[in-house]
């Protein structure tokens, strides 16, 4: 469960605002059970990763009598490694058992790797102290539903058959639900799949934790997620380079190529410096330095965990791999530290439910903290981490604004105070007053000089209920008494919903409801980021550029009118880019991040990542003065525009259309068609047909000047243009 | 000179004309620090002279080659005679007809001076002929093997049988392991018997896989003679045996395991493609294999193989969740057609210890709830739907029925029902109703099983009564009910008096003696509706109220129901709100009580 899921369920939210939340680091390499029950201490099991390098003790020793013949007749090689996972079932212990399999090892290496992880921290011989023998020891009985015990159960069954075994007589149990890191792998983060198997696994996880809160007395709660999913948007062949290299597998080098990870082992004196080489200059990853290797405890592994790591940037996976032969669409194992690889973390205790910051945790602090809820002394050992305690973690401060400060956040409570009570003196039975905007997502921006009052705009929607009094007069007071440029309020009738546009999904996450039904907005916009249309996303961008347009038309080029829209733009290009990847998020601080790891992922020209991650940063940090801006770089914008026209890993019929329109040089007419498209064919709901002419003739007039713009002197014939083309577009906007 | 100095030792019986070829490529070593110490193991050729003068032409005698002439005494005997000689920190052993390549010392020992861990370095080999000749495509040695660091010892039991020239190793460790073994028997081993013994003592070996030295086949050579190289093999094994009886074991058991590995593989690679489908967990073959236990396997009695064999066909694959009450056969085999398969029994006649100790059972997909049905079914939560429910826990009545109770409703629509034992009376009544249940499809009986499918008939509320819902009933006690209550009017008056009429001429005609049960609103309609009940020879109007005992209604005396007994042959109702009051007729009155709008009336009589 990545450690933004929690805002896309019902349950677990609500939870999370009774709770210490924060964000699950996992290990590097896999998450072995140790992990969570006995600290992660790598170094007396001496892997961080699924298979090592152990010829002698491999259960694919016959692998090595068959390769030869199964390069002969590649035919044999699906039954030959049927029968060999049988074999290394029969060899395997009862736990690996469960998990033990060939995956997609090419036949001629299979036979030089073993399964790392054979026994579970639960079971009853297990060699070392562990959480459950410190519950044995003092007399607590416990109960555990999960992986690979419950391997091949649907989730819904590992729920059953946990809350039919969880009785009040247990005090402690461990649940793991599988099926969401299935969906986030097969589908991606942010896929409607994914988001229906999230609100199965909400669901269930809401039928679990009530049947122990009914249960027990004083129950602690901590769901996490022992990994985040980062969407893929590249794969790389590190197989076919490793083939083309002339390095001898097992001779002068072995090599496991997980999706994420390849880790060498060297045979020869100079298979190291081959390898390097053969990695240099790639854009696709690192190999881990000393410091990492220490941080990520690889130094105290076993040599058989591997000697070198080439690690993949976040957002690209080998493909091919040892696990298989197709990219997966969403994938975790990246570097710890990547803000998307980190899973949910949420601690819940019934006499302590302050929402509250529990910062990053890792892995190995799950022991110290399951026995410290548990009031059981952790063994004297050196190396247990220090134990999240619940009323240790400080309070949640930043409700509304990025610094969240007592000021910034007693200012803006204030505001919405006096707006609530102006709306509900104005309105009769209104069903929810709804935050949007930068306060609403918990970005707003509070300026303290030459006084205190908010930056951003208040986005105010009232839903349902019956004007009474004078809206517009409210308006206007509310405006004056918080003291902002601008304050949007909109009534809208009860039942109203957003379809599944951009601004819908960033109501449904991303506001603040401060009266009224908190789940006013829960079902508007789109459950899943993959709902979101690359229609909208170009719509998104039209209208920016019409913002420029009006600047160019009224303004000097360097006025702050023009960094604000280059900075729009900016966003809004990036926002395409999320929307194409299909792993768009409300919050602008986020998708800063996203963009930043997946753009790098996605080769997207540096200029032009960079410019668009400036403009995230400042569009948070209302930073519109900066000087950064000026009408050059406009210049990589256009050229951001034009590689998001390009082909899409998404493979939209349009999109391609427009891609290739684009490699002819026939960008006007490109840039019409997939105005066209938009307006006609991408759209789930067709626009009105006035409408849609409205918008065809804008696009058709903004996209070419835009470039011409970009390219020469502003003082082209555009100007002669611009009242058709604003006119036009002020039509479609009001 | 430069370097650590490295002494190369060569036992010489009778191979003198090979011998200046192998002392030439140790003096011509890039690594010039050697020492070259020739042994003549009491030759009868020419070795003697050969040895002088390699030994004149490299310094005239004061350089880098020694010769020593011994009785002989064998292989081991002359290396370690030479051995004793050997000044250098490092040594290689080379046999008088093989040769080294000249970088071969200087790129092992550059191994050895960078990493003091590793005692032994390896190369590979290249095989010539008897005349020098290279020899393309021979075997060379599996160096990559070796790359298995805690595990040499196993390695070099297996792939140890390399040429004596290839290892450099610290002549410190071939002391420590008491230098070679000078026993006759073992000569064709003695090497091989020194690198297992220095890696039982515990030492890193490196391999630097390239081809450094070249090794002369020959039909006269000592490994040419399998009988010599075969007991001397098993005579070091006996030495290392004894010496290092753990690591031997061990290493047997690596053997064992590879071998056992070469054999599954060979079988893999020689079966049939139709034989490879059928795995462990095939249907098959753990049908049969469940099959085979016997009857009596355990004391709870077993389902028979044709009633198993059912199940897999009428499952048709794999399912998701199971249920059954009791345990058994079925327990074993729907461990492996169900993800997650449930088992309520308690361990009557010992079905559930036997079935959680046979091998047959894939434990991981089952669940055991303990205790009697009666308690355990109803206490659980489900929370997937039912693919497939056995019921065949408790027989007695009313069991299988409240089991019947909490399972029906968790059937998914396809789902199987299969009911055990429908020989038992009250068990074959439950089988009877369901054949006529809608919300079930018979399917198919063996023996005395019956599997029923679920259809998409909507759930019957189980917390409702709606008895006069259910065909089984309707058909046996046929009353039409348009609604819950019973009491609304039928669709329009025309079918009301069409369902009536008929039945109203023929009791006319009969003389039947008839009651009507009710007298308020809904007898009115009905009169007002079909009037020809005028006709009928009415001999009393029923009510359950005491109260009203004394009244008249529409002429008639007002009777409470057991007065109907004997006095009358039909009793109509003319409102189904009135069924406690009609269940009490059929029992004491042994008439046919009908509502007013009844449909197959002729059926009830």
């Amino acid at each position: 469960m990545r450690w933004d899921y929690v805002e896309r369920t019902t349950f677990l939210r609500r939870l999370a605002r009774r709770s210490a939340v924060g964000r699950f680091q996992e290990p590097f390499g896999f998450t072995p059970r140790a992990a969570y029950f006995r600290g992660m201490d790598t170094e007396p099991d001496g892997f961080t990763f699924m298979f090592e390098w152990n010829p002698s003790k491999s259960p694919f020793g016959a692998a090595r009598f068959t390769d030869g013949a199964c390069a002969a007749a590649p035919r044999r090689e699906p039954r030959v490694r049927e029968g060999l996972a049988a074999r290394a079932r029969d060899l395997s212990s009862p736990f690996a058992r469960a998990y033990i399999s060939p995956l997609a090892i090419p036949l001629n290496m299979l036979s030089r790797f073993n399964a790392t992880e054979t026994q579970s921290p639960w079971a009853e011989d297990a060699p070392r102290d562990n959480l459950f023998r410190q519950l044995t020891a003092a007399g607590l009985p416990w109960h555990t539903s999960a992986w690979p015990d419950t391997n091949g159960l649907a989730d819904a069954a590992i729920v059953e058959r946990a809350v039919n075994a969880i009785g009040p007589e247990h005090r402690f149990a461990f649940v793991h639900l599988s099926a969401l890191d299935g969906a986030g792998h097969a589908y991606g983060p942010g896929d409607h799949r994914t988001q229906a198997v999230l609100e199965e696994s909400d669901r269930l996880a809401q039928t679990l934790i009530e049947h122990c809160q009914r249960t027990w007395t004083d129950p602690r709660i901590l769901v996490f997620g022992d990994h985040g999913m980062v969407r893929v948007v590249r794969s790389v062949d590190v197989m076919a380079s490793l083939h083309a290299s002339g390095l001898r597998f097992a001779r002068d080098v072995g090599y496991f190529v997980d999706s994420t990870v390849v880790r060498f082992w060297y045979f020869t004196a100079d298979a190291r410096r081959r390898v390097h080489e053969l990695f240099a200059d790639t854009d696709y990853g690192r190999f881990v330095d000393a410091v990492d290797r220490t941080q990520f405890g690889l130094d105290r592994c076993s040599w058989r965990n591997g000697e070198d790591f080439f690690l993949a940037h976040p957002g690209i996976v080998f493909s091919p791999s040892f696990f298989g032969a197709s990219p997966p669409e969403g994938m975790h194992g990246y570097d710890p530290r990547a803000a998307d690889n980190m899973g949910a973390f949420l601690y819940w205790s019934a006499s302590d439910e302050q929402a509250r910051d529990a910062g990053v945790v890792s892995a190995s602090r799950l022991y110290a903290t399951c026995l410290h809820g548990l009031g059981v002394a952790a063994p004297a050992e050196a190396g247990v981490a220090e134990a999240v305690r619940i009323d240790s973690c400080p309070p949640r401060r930043s409700t509304y604004t990025v610094e969240g400060s007592p000021d910034a956040e007693d200012l803006v409570t204030a505001d919405l105070a006096a707006i609530r009570a102006g709306v509900t003196a104005t309105v009769d039975n209104c069903e929810a007053i709804v935050i949007g905007g930068g306060f609403g997502r918990g970005e707003g921006y509070v300026r303290t000089t030459p006084s205190p009052c908010a930056v951003n705009d208040y986005d105010v929607l009232v839903v349902g209920g019956t004007v009474r009094g004078d809206i517009r007069a409210l308006h206007t007071t509310l405006t004056a008494r918080c003291r902002v440029d601008a304050l949007d309020l909109s009534h809208l009738p009860a039942g109203y919903s957003v379809g599944a546009c951009q601004m819908g999904f960033d109501l449904r996450y991303g506001s603040a409801v401060v009266f009224g039904q908190p789940d006013a907005v829960r079902d508007w916009g789109a459950a899943a980021p993959d709902s979101l249309t690359m229609a909208d996303a170009w719509l998104g961008i039209a209208n920016r550029v019409c913002g420029l347009l009006e600047v160019f038309a009224s303004d000097a080029p360097a006025s702050p009118m023009l960094r604000r829209q280059l900075i729009k733009l900016g966003v809004a290009i990036g926002d395409a880019c999320l929307i194409d990847w299909h792993d768009y998020h409300p919050l602008l601080s986020v998708r800063r991040a996203r963009f930043a790891a997946l753009s790098r992922a996605a080769a997207i020209d540096r200029t032009c990542a960079d410019t668009i991650a400036d403009a995230y940063r400042d569009k948070l940090q209302a930073a519109d003065g900066n000087d950064a801006w000026h009408v050059d770089s406009l210049s990589a914008l256009c050229r951001a525009v034009r590689l998001l026209a390009g082909p899409s890993a998404a493979g939209d019929g349009w999109h391609q259309d427009v891609a290739r329109l684009a490699v002819d040089g026939r960008r006007r007419q490109c840039l019409v068609h997939a105005s066209h498209l938009h307006l006609n064919g991408a759209r789930p709901n067709p626009l009105p047909a006035a409408l849609a002419a409205s918008l065809t003739r804008v696009y058709a007039s903004i996209w070419p000047l835009l470039f011409e713009i970009q390219s020469g002197d502003p003082s082209h014939r555009w100007r002669g243009e611009r009242d058709a083309v604003i006119g036009e577009w002020l039509k479609v906007v009001h | 000179m430069a370097g650590a100095l490295v002494s190369i030792v060569i036992p010489c019986f009778n191979q003198g004309r090979f011998l200046e070829r192998a002392v030439e490529s140790c003096l011509a070593q890039t690594h010039a620090a050697v020492e070259v110490i020739v042994v003549n193991d009491g030759s009868t050729d020419d070795t003697a002279a050969r040895i002088e003068a390699a030994s004149r032409r490299d310094g005239n005698g004061r350089g880098r080659v020694r010769g020593l002439t011994t009785a002989n005494a064998g292989l081991g005997a002359a290396r370690n005679r030479g051995l004793a000689l050997a000044q250098g920190e490092y040594v290689n052993f080379l046999d008088a007809d093989d040769w080294l390549e000249p970088t071969k010392i200087a790129r092992q020992l550059a191994v050895l001076e960078s990493t003091p861990e590793v005692g032994l370095v390896l190369c590979d080999i290249q095989m010539v002929d008897e005349t020098g000749g290279l020899i393309p495509g021979a075997p060379r040695i599996q160096l990559d093997r070796f790359h298995d660091p805690d595990n040499l010892f196993d390695v070099l039991l297996e792939a140890g049988l390399f040429p004596p020239h290839v290892p450099l190793v610290r002549r410190r460790l071939v002391e420590q392991a008491g230098r070679f073994c000078e026993d006759r028997a073992v000569s064709g081993h003695a090497d091989y018997l020194l690198w297992l013994s220095i890696a039982a003592a515990g030492t890193r070996i490196h391999v630097l896989d390239e081809p450094l030295v070249a090794y002369r086949q020959s039909p006269h050579s000592m490994s040419a003679d399998r009988t010599h190289m075969d007991t001397s093999r098993e005579r070091a094994l006996t030495l290392l045996a004894a010496r290092w009886p753990d690591r031997v074991a061990r290493g047997i058991i690596a053997l064992g395991r590879q071998a056992e590995d070469l054999r599954y593989a060979n079988r893999l690679l020689s079966e049939g493609d139709d034989s490879m489908t059928t795995t462990a967990t095939g249907h098959d073959e753990l049908l049969a294999r469940i099959s085979a236990l016997p009857y009596d396997w355990h004391g709870a009695g077993t389902l028979p193989p044709n009633v198993l064999e059912a199940m897999v066909r009428l499952i048709g694959g794999r399912i998701r969740r199971s249920v059954e009450t009791g345990a058994g056969k079925s327990t074993l085999l729907l461990s492996h057609l169900s993800d997650h398969h449930t088992v309520f029994a308690m361990d009557g006649g010992n079905s559930v210890s036997v079935t959680q100790a046979s091998d047959l059972l894939n434990k991981a997909h089952v669940e055991y709830v303990d205790g009697p049905t009666q308690d355990t079914l109803r206490a659980y939560t489900f929370m997937e739907p039912l693919d497939f429910a056995l019921i065949d826990g408790p027989h007695g009545y009313p069991f299988p029925e409240l089991e019947y109770w909490v399972l029906y409703r968790h059937i998914r629509p396809g789902g199987l029902l299969v009911i055990d034992d429908i020989q038992i009376p009250t068990i074959h009544a439950m089988f009877e109703f369901l054949r006529e249940e809608p919300m079930f499809t018979l399917v198919e009986v063996v023996g005395y099983t019956a599997f029923f499918r679920r259809t998409n008939t909507p759930t019957f509320d189980p917390y409702c009564d709606g008895w006069f819902e259910q065909p089984y009933n309707t058909a046996r006690f046929p009353i039409d009910v348009p609604g819950r209550l019973g009491a609304q009017r039928p669709p329009d008056d025309k079918a009301y008096r069409d369902r009536l009429v008929p039945l109203i001429e023929e009791w006319v005609t009969a003389g039947t003696r008839v009651a009507i049960f009710g007298i308020g609103g809904h007898t009115d309609e009905l009169f007002r509706i079909v009037p020809e009940l005028d006709r009928l020879a009415l001999v009393a109007f029923l009510d359950s109220n005491p109260d009203n005992e004394t009244r008249t209604y529409r002429g008639k005396p007002v009777r409470l129901p057991a007065w109907a007994e004997g006095r009358c042959d039909i009793v109509l109702c003319s409102s189904f709100a009135h069924e406690m009051t009609q269940l009490a007729l059929l029992d004491r009155v042994k008439v046919k009580a009908v509502p007013s709008h009844i449909q197959p009336l002729s059926r009830a009589f």
